[in-house]
């Protein structure tokens, strides 16, 4: 990361501790009859860590400036959000969301045919075996446990067909 | 010293029942395993089959556990030797002598060196908790509140100034330290039972639970990680190098432990020390001890050609922090590593709190735990390692991670699921895994965040409690001693800290870049 986004984060941190001093202290917090008292001391901790990162990155901006020309840096961080991660969070997030409507096997049978397409598996073979192996697996496991997952059609399905 | 040899006894007769002993080795083979894997540590191991400990008698779970985490101690050592990858990051110390000597054809004497000392560090860091933690736990029960509140503060603390590479590193710990705190806040207030920053949503009302916010946290954040490398690991060419093997014989075995007895001694010492304080871990060991082993050698020594010796140090350092580690757990009740968070969590899924009252109240537990401590580095090692080492190759190398990733994540979430049978929590589950990736990308570290998600309630009671004691007066912190000289301590430990980076002074704990969580 570089010192520019350092500095970014630190604002963002500040924004989120004034945040919580002026609204979701006093709405989520007091308003419910809490004692302020302590998140009030861990947000003061917060502002003061993220005062002193901004502290350090106005630092580290400047040196960075000074040193452009041999391309030195004292930022940490391993950089850009990439589109992968990106990708998987957006179909576990589709998976959980639509696994109390479609059920537990088939929401997760189609979550890891395309996942293990995002980790770059090559053969449908092994995939479909995976994606039907183990949501299969799994659902029995827990019905011998007397334990429910999410039913939907293919749920209902055995179901009917295990009385 | 009698009594303790006694409780030892009555822990050995408590827990050494055939399931126990069952439990260790399952545990020990799924430890192997997954500290095998590169990008899988043995705590996501942990983390995977702690919410399904509910149903398990306790020390059955708990055995279990400890199998998972003795076996991937040592099992990152194995892909570190046989493809040069290593498989946890510990093992990346070991992998800088171990994989030259596999490429001499030495495959049996590296493996063998790796796992004799790993069983050594275990065994030396054992008893060390065996025989430092009823002391300890005396002196714990007779702290107060305001004493209690005061050793986090100097634990977390110590978390961070220890392991601080730079200024910027400092900062980022303090705030990840305090981001912890403040979800730990999350839920009903432990004092006056009022709620907070629950937005109107009853499903928080019992705050962020633990086990979904710790496999979210190492488990999803890093398959969202290794999502990153997909193509990175090709295990099947490094091991395909070597056509000679030589055999590894008696006398070759004798004169190896001649060589390295004084490493494994100095090395198991010195992760135990390390172990034992808060944050440290095992990769820093590991690396301390190698160093140390390299630096009191002589100069004809073949360090980076497959000197056993720098195999054997780093091996022992970095299997004494596994049981020196769990001492401020058993003692004090505060976890100083993650996987002594995950064996908190255990404790209290199973309605036990870990630390003095619970060594006072309940001796036979903790003591039945030290014995199959040192049961399961033997057990382990001759039934489930040995064995494994000849079969180990041909699986390794033929392991798909495009499908074992999205598995992962699928068992993540059947766990969380069945903590409470509860749709919500997968959604905090994902949002907490996203938040996870992300401070890992901006280089905040997620140990001292779970460790203050931790023992936040803790510190909140304590420290409430102790200016209810005096009439809201923050003085109380300043009046008894202990807890001055541990407040001192841990600003002490700060201002040196940012002292030396200031001067851009190297830590003495020094870790490659590539190795840090």
């Amino acid at each position: 990361m570089n010192a520019r986004s350092e500095l970014s984060i630190a604002t963002v941190l500040i924004g989120f501790s004034m945040l919580n001093y002026f609204y979701l202290i006093p709405t989520q917090v007091v308003a419910e009859g809490s004692s302020p008292v302590y998140p009030a001391l861990i947000n003061t901790m917060l502002l003061c860590f993220a005062l002193a990162y901004l502290a350090e990155g106005v630092r580290c901006w400047r040196k960075e400036k000074l040193a452009q020309s041999e391309g030195g840096s004292c930022s940490t961080g391993g950089g850009k959000l990439m589109v992968r991660p990106l990708a998987m969070l957006v179909v576990t997030g589709a998976w959980v969301l639509s696994m109390e409507y479609l059920g537990f096997i088939i929401s997760t049978f189609v979550f890891l045919m395309i996942a293990s397409r995002i980790f770059g598996s090559k053969s449908w073979s092994k995939t479909l075996i995976l994606s039907v192996a183990m949501p299969l697996i799994i659902s029995f496991v827990f019905r011998g446990l007397n334990a429910l997952l999410p039913e939907g059609p293919a749920e209902e399905l055995i179901n009917l067909i295990l009385g | 010293m009698g009594e303790i040899f006694g409780n030892l006894w009555d822990g050995a007769v408590f827990a050494l029942s055939l399931w126990n002993i069952l439990a260790i080795l399952i545990g020990y083979a799924i430890g192997i395993i997954a500290g095998a894997i590169p990008g899988v540590m043995a705590v996501t191991a942990m983390v995977l089959i702690l919410p399904y400990t509910f149903t398990l008698e306790p020390l059955f779970a708990i055995a279990m556990l400890m199998g998972i985490y003795k076996g991937g101690a040592y099992a990152g050592s194995i892909t570190a030797t046989l493809f040069n990858i290593p498989g946890t990051p510990e093992a990346a110390a070991t992998a800088l002598d171990s994989y030259p000597m596999f490429k001499q054809g030495m495959q049996k004497r590296s493996l063998e060196i790796a796992l004799w000392a790993s069983v050594f560090g275990g065994t030396v860091s054992n008893f060390l908790l065996v025989f430092t933690a009823p002391p300890l736990a005396e002196v714990a029960l007779r702290l107060g509140p305001s004493e209690i509140a005061a050793l986090i503060l100097f634990s977390l603390t110590a978390v961070i100034t220890l392991l601080g590479d730079s200024r910027m590193d400092i900062w980022k710990g303090f705030i990840s330290i305090t981001l912890g705190l403040m979800l730990a806040t999350v839920g009903l207030d432990n004092m006056s039972a009022s709620r907070r920053y629950v937005f109107g949503i009853e499903d928080l009302d019992n705050g962020v639970p633990f086990v979904l916010t710790i496999i979210a946290l190492l488990a999803l954040s890093e398959v969202f990680i290794q999502a990153e490398k997909v193509g990175g690991f090709t295990l099947g060419e490094a091991a395909s190098a070597v056509s000679k093997i030589i055999p590894y014989t008696w006398k070759q075995r004798w004169l190896d432990l001649k060589i390295c007895l004084k490493d494994l001694i100095r090395s198991s010492l010195i992760g135990s020390l390390l172990g034992a304080l808060p944050g440290i871990g095992a990769t820093t060991a590991a690396f301390v001890c190698y160093g140390e082993a390299r630096r009191s050698a002589k100069k004809n020594a073949r360090f980076g050609d497959g000197d056993p010796r720098g195999i054997a140090a780093p091996e022992a350092g970095n299997n004494a922090v596994a049981a020196s580690s769990l001492i401020p757990l058993v003692t004090l009740g505060i976890p100083g590593s993650v996987a002594a968070a995950v064996m908190y969590g255990a404790f209290m899924i199973q309605g036990m709190i870990p630390g003095p009252m619970l060594m006072m109240e309940h001796p036979e537990i903790i003591y039945g735990l030290f014995v199959l401590l040192i049961v399961t580095d033997f057990l382990g090692a001759f039934v489930i390692a040995l064995p494994f080492i000849s079969v180990v190759q041909k699986i390794f190398k033929n392991l798909n991670y495009s499908l074992f990733f999205p598995g992962v994540v699928v068992c993540c979430v059947v766990g969380v699921y069945a903590e409470e049978f509860n749709v919500f929590n997968l959604r905090i589950f994902l949002a907490l895994g996203f938040v996870g990736y992300i401070m890992r990308k901006m280089g905040m570290s997620i140990p001292p965040f779970i460790l203050a998600f931790i023992l936040g309630p803790i510190l909140e009671r304590n420290t409430r409690t102790a200016l209810l004691l005096s009439n809201g007066s923050p003085m109380i912190f300043l009046q008894s001693p202990i807890t001055l000289g541990l407040l001192i301590l841990a600003a002490v430990a700060l201002g040196w800290s940012l002292w030396r980076k200031t001067r851009g002074g190297k830590s003495v704990l020094e870790v490659p870049e590539e190795f840090k969580h």
